[in-house]
């Protein structure tokens, strides 16, 4: 089974819909046999690349002062699962490059770990995921060759991979993330229960298992 | 990033490629930052409560 996953590494909802699923493959009788992908989505595509704007500055200037409200419930419901959000350190950033390397972790074999490392670094540490150097720094932290980084983000590689991401998201007709998709058969979208989570690999692991039975020669 | 929450991602025009499981009302960012909807659960060992507050 695949599960292919689109987000952005600044998405809040992504990172407690990656735990929540983490938590259900924990409980999956046939994890196993799942393997996850990654998928980019921008939330933020028109920020400027090289800027970084306080996430809570960001907010309060486009919602007023109800945003700090906000991002406290979303930071006490991370909370609840085990993550440590903190939104006054938070980055708003343009992520095209981050998810330029995510795709180069992902075809190194750490694509998990890279995905990790930077939603740790964006959340709880404050980094700038437009800053090539912290992103080389955190890239090679989760197993990625630095020179290889460095390489990727001089140049325009795997922005087309980004974009064909994103377009395949679109044709979905998913609007927002994280947005989860079970070989390519089931949607599910938001960061939804971990029981909810589970119940849908079973459903797809089910769904499946019957099909595989139908197509067998008899 | 914006405060905008989608009452769904999945829209109900959409072409029918993905067969939808789950609550269509989960939390999802659409074009930035995201409120949290009502019913959003924390864990079962947090102390967290529950409800909107956009």
């Amino acid at each position: 089974m695949k599960v292919e996953i689109w987000s952005d590494v600044v998405c809040p909802w992504c990172y407690i819909g990656k735990r929540r699923l983490e938590h259900a493959l924990a409980e999956f009788e046939h994890a196993d046999e799942v393997t996850i992908a990654w998928r980019s989505f921008q939330l933020n595509p028109d920020t400027p690349p090289g800027t970084a704007v306080p996430t809570s500055e960001y907010l309060v200037s486009r919602f007023g002062p109800q945003a700090s409200q906000m991002t406290g419930r979303v930071a006490e419901l991370a909370r609840g699962e085990g993550l440590d959000f903190d939104f006054d350190a938070a980055l708003t950033v343009n992520t095209l490059d981050a998810h330029r390397l995510l795709h180069l972790a992902a075809d190194l074999g750490v694509g998990d770990a890279a995905k990790e490392r930077l939603l740790r670094a964006h959340f709880t540490e404050g980094a700038d995921l437009s800053d090539h150097e912290t992103l080389v720094r955190l890239a090679g932290q989760a197993g990625v060759d630095t020179d290889r980084a460095r390489e990727v983000l001089a140049g325009p590689e795997y922005a087309d991979a980004v974009q064909a991401d994103i377009e395949q998201a679109r044709a979905f007709g998913a609007t927002g993330v994280p947005f989860f998709v079970i070989d390519r058969k089931y949607g599910i979208s938001g960061a939804q229960p971990a029981e909810t989570f589970l119940q849908a690999l079973r459903t797809a692991y089910a769904d499946e298992t019957q099909d595989r039975g139908a197509a067998a020669p008899r | 990033m914006s405060i905008n929450q989608a009452d769904q991602a999945i829209p109900a025009d959409a072409a029918p490629l993905l067969r939808t499981l789950g609550d269509p009302a989960a939390a999802v960012c659409t074009d930035g930052f995201c409120a949290v909807p009502p019913g959003a659960q924390a864990a079962p060992d947090s102390a967290a409560t529950t409800g909107a507050d956009a």
